[in-house]
């Protein structure tokens, strides 16, 4: 029998921070974290999903900060408690639905750059600032396809929210490097998640033909985008910074 | 009734609207202009509706009316 010890996406002896942990891609990419040996230190607003979360980890060590990101004092008290961390997943985000420009309103793209973009923008800032981030260590970042590598009517404040986030977190990886803080991106594809729910506007039939337009067939599922922020937070990772991921079953390809 | 018709008008840029029509049987209906008319609904009418339910009415002036009524 071989006794598998050699395994550089290991997380083993890391702690790893992960907003947005109380529901889809960021509580999956908790739990994965923990099944990779990491302590994680979960956040979110609704405390109840995130004791689920909690409760779904493995292994030992692992905690939970409940905090808005909106608020600039909330980022604070996140930065205060965390331990010194080996990875950080800015993953929290939000939707706020379709609405041509025409109709954009000004207090709701203040709302979606507020948590999409700048939430992550001020915790960086605090963790670094607070040298809670250790050399080397990795940040990751949950983008999308939508602003970056798609555009569809309808969804440009989401877009543009993501857009900012990429080229942000590309001139930080640039500034942080010295520090040995790597800074990377994921963009997925649509994940079942409840951000993608069903409104009940479309039938099932046509959610099925949407997704069999993904040349892997399916839509992602949560695990799908963990997987490829483990692989950013590990050290097998070690000598990529400033990368974007594109995780989409395909479907930027036609 | 009238300023709801221009801003369909509008919407859909066709200049004069015919109200018996469905939404549907304008060739000038599509994705956006749907999504236009639901943000609108939103902004302007503090009313909101799905695209599916927008586009089952059978005719616009029903719509209209559906629209004020909520007011
Ligand atoms: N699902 C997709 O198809 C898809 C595709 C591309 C990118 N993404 C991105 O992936 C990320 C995760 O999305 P998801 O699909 O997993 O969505 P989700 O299930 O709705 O989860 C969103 C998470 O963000 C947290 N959050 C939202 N606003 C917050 C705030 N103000 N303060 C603190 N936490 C906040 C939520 O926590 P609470 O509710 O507890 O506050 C929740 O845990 C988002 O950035 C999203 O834009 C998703």
């Amino acid at each position: 029998m071989i006794i598998m010890t050699y395994n550089p996406y290991s997380l083993e002896g890391k702690t790893v921070l992960v907003t947005g942990a109380s529901s889809g891609i960021g509580q999956s990419t908790a739990i994965e974290c923990s099944k990779m040996g990491a302590s994680v230190i979960l956040t979110g607003r609704n405390e109840e999903r995130l004791s689920l979360t909690l409760e779904k980890l493995e292994g030992t060590g692992h905690s939970m900060i409940v905090a808005n990101l909106d608020d600039e004092t909330e980022i604070e008290k996140i930065v205060e408690m965390a331990s010194q961390l080996n990875g950080c997943v800015c993953n929290a985000g939000i939707g706020l639905g379709t609405k041509p420009a025409v109709f954009y309103k000004k207090k709701e793209l203040e709302q979606i750059f507020t948590t999409n973009t700048i939430s992550s923008i001020l915790l960086l800032k605090g963790l670094v600032k607070r040298k809670k981030l250790i050399n080397p260590s990795s940040v990751v970042f949950t983008s999308s396809i939508e602003g970056n590598a798609i555009t569809t009517i309808g969804n440009g404040m989401y877009g543009m929210s993501k857009a900012a986030l990429t080229a942000y977190a590309k001139t930080v990886a640039l500034e942080l490097a010295p520090k040995g803080i790597r800074c990377n991106v994921v963009t997925p594809g649509m994940v079942k998640t409840p951000l993608t729910a069903p409104t009940g506007e479309l039938t099932q039939e046509q959610l099925d033909a949407d997704a069999a337009k993904y040349p892997l067939g399916r839509y992602g599922n949560p695990q799908d985008i963990a997987w490829g922020i483990i692989y950013l937070l590990s050290d097998a990772a070690c000598w990529i910074t400033g990368t974007v991921l594109k995780i989409d079953g395909g479907i930027t390809l036609v | 009734m009238e300023e709801l018709v221009s801003k369909l008008s509008e919407i859909l840029e066709v200049d004069n609207l015919d109200v018996t029509k469905k939404f549907t049987d304008y060739e000038e209906w599509d994705s956006l202009a749907g999504l236009s008319i639901l943000a609108l609904l939103d902004s302007d009418y503090n009313t909101t509706m799905s695209g599916k339910e927008v586009a089952a009415f059978d005719s616009i002036e029903a719509f209209c009316k559906e629209v004020l009524s909520r007011q």
